[in-house]
């Protein structure tokens, strides 16, 4: 008697692809509407422009700053959730995802009022003003990025072994050092993926850049700044120009980050 | 000792953050008032942002007085009126029409104003004008699509109180579609999304729109609004205010950039000259 033929994978395999594809083919069509309906006359419109480059650059610093800094707020956070218990941990855990529950509006205008009660207002006027300036550009791109990257530390930790750290307070360290020697090496690709997730979510903030910043243009404009004064104005051709060249400032510094984060990993 | 990975990235990570915050620092600096040539600031909806522009960079070559203008729906910077900010209150407010200047008064954030230019209520019609609508009646013909602002924008809610009232608003209603702002309703006419949509004419005679045939109708006679420029209470400055105030409404000076844009200008606007010398009372 012969084994059963193994049944063909083939079948499994398209209604994946499928399933799959209608996603990537939708937003594969996004971009084809949005190349189809500009032109390079409109790009070249778009670089010529002063305030779009000054917003180029500034969403280039700021998404980065704000990235950063989200990454150095995620990783303990993202430790301590995942490895520890202690009281209150629930409701910091859901406390946590209030950025990213919260309609970006209401983010832009909480900051907005914040920084008008008098500790805030004291702030402004005494160390720097926040509103309306550059700093309110950083911190309205990191209240909201920020959540994402806790909440991709938080499952990297999950995800890795505690075991390698305890062999590694067995062998002498103490917890700062097996956590700094063994559990953050480890933890490299979730620190890049919450970098570039940080990242690419500072570069489409625009709610609470607009409440919080305002759209001044050369002062506190940004690439999604950009796309709203153009797309106010009914000039969807400048609008989409500045959004595919968003596209293509995300994908560069994206595929940058991946290829030094990366390297020696042994995964590209 | 050999330094470990951590330590070189995080070290490494804050060496970029400094390096990023001095840029940062550097350009803020680059852009920051100094006490003696503080800035105005103007809050203003885009539906004037191209005459404005001019009008300030005209403003600033002429006396010598920055202006900044800071641009948003009229909805959000009525909200952001609301929330002065410590270190730099608003000087004034140029919303799309004058209900935004009626509610910054209730609330007691603006005392006076001055006329600017009128906008009617029109049909911008799709490019290419493929459904062939040449009067209120084609707009009824099955299939048609016609964007109308939600109620939140001026322009919406007249439309609909006068169209209820001239009894033309359950015919239409069918074929409408509730989009947000006026310019979100116009750019759905420029896409091609509606056939046709109800706006402002000085949105209408927009550049942008300029392929596009603006239709002016019986029906919409009754729908009309004003784009006023208040002075707010919050102002540092009230007479530096008043002064652009003045310079936006003069017929020579500011009034010369909307007619260019097509906004249909009040017509008794006293001069430069005129306004400088008179009291600015304004609407009440």
């Amino acid at each position: 008697m012969t084994a059963p033929r193994p049944k063909s994978d083939v079948p499994f395999y398209l209604c994946l692809s499928l399933l799959g594809g209608l996603y990537v083919g939708l937003v594969a069509a996004l971009l084809v509407a949005d190349v189809a309906y500009t032109s390079t006359v409109d790009l070249g419109h778009v670089f010529a422009s002063p305030q779009i480059r000054a917003a180029i650059w500034l969403s280039l610093i700021s998404c980065s700053a704000a990235a950063i800094l989200s990454v150095w707020v995620a990783v303990p956070l993202g430790y301590l959730l995942s490895r520890t218990r202690f009281p209150g941990r629930g409701f910091i855990d859901l406390l946590v995802d209030v950025p990213i529950l919260l309609p970006p509006l209401v983010v832009g205008l909480s900051l907005l009022i914040l920084f008008q009660m008098p500790p805030g207002a004291w702030f402004q006027r005494n160390v720097f003003a926040v509103a309306y300036a550059v700093p309110g550009v950083v911190l309205a791109q990191f209240a909201v990025s920020a959540a994402f990257a806790v909440r991709t530390m938080r499952v990297t930790f999950d995800q890795i072994d505690p075991r390698t750290e305890d062999i590694a307070r067995t062998l002498g360290c103490s917890r700062a050092q097996a956590f700094w020697l063994v559990t953050l090496p480890e933890a490299r690709r979730g620190i890049l993926t919450a970098f570039t997730l940080a990242w690419a979510r500072a570069l489409g903030e625009f709610g609470p850049i607009l409440v919080f910043c305002g759209a001044t243009r050369m002062r506190t404009e940004v690439l999604s700044t950009s796309v709203f004064l153009e797309l106010s104005i009914g000039n969807l051709e400048a609008a989409l120009g500045v959004s595919l060249l968003m596209i293509g400032v995300a994908v560069f510094v994206l595929v940058i980050t991946r290829a030094f984060g990366l390297r020696g990993t042994g995964l590209i | 000792m050999r330094t470990s990975s951590s330590t070189m990235i995080a070290v490494g990570s804050l060496l970029l953050l400094g390096l990023f915050a001095a840029g940062l620092f550097w350009r803020e600096r680059q852009h920051r008032p100094t006490p003696a040539n503080q800035p105005l600031i103007v809050y203003a909806a885009p539906t004037s942002r191209l005459p404005l522009e001019l009008i300030a960079t005209d403003y600033e070559t002429e006396t010598g007085q920055r202006v900044e203008l800071r641009f948003g729906a009229s909805e959000d910077i009525l909200t952001k009126v609301r929330f002065p900010n410590a270190t730099e209150p608003a000087d004034l407010f140029i919303p799309a029409d004058d209900s935004y200047i009626r509610q910054a008064r209730e609330a007691g954030l603006a005392a006076e104003s001055l006329p600017i230019a009128r906008v009617h209520g029109v049909l911008l019609l799709a490019k290419t004008n493929p459904k062939g609508i040449a009067t209120w009646a084609d707009l009824l013909r099955d299939g048609v699509k016609v964007a109308v602002p939600n109620p939140a924008a001026a322009v919406g809610k007249l439309a609909r109180n006068h169209l209820t009232k001239t009894g033309k608003w359950a015919a239409l209603e069918p074929h409408a579609v509730d989009t947000g702002t006026v310019t979100e309703a116009a750019n759905a006419t420029k896409i091609g999304g509606v056939d046709a949509a109800i706006v402002w004419d000085a949105v209408a005679h927009a550049p942008a729109y300029k392929e596009q045939t603006v239709l002016t109708v019986p029906e919409l006679d009754g729908v009309e609004g004003r784009v006023e420029m208040a002075v707010l209470n919050q102002t540092r400055d009230p007479e530096a205010a008043r002064r652009f105030a003045r310079y936006v409404a003069a017929s020579d000076r500011g009034l010369v950039r909307f007619r260019e844009f097509k906004f249909r200008v009040e017509e008794n606007a006293s001069t430069w000259a005129d306004g400088r010398t008179a009291d600015v009372g304004g609407t009440k």
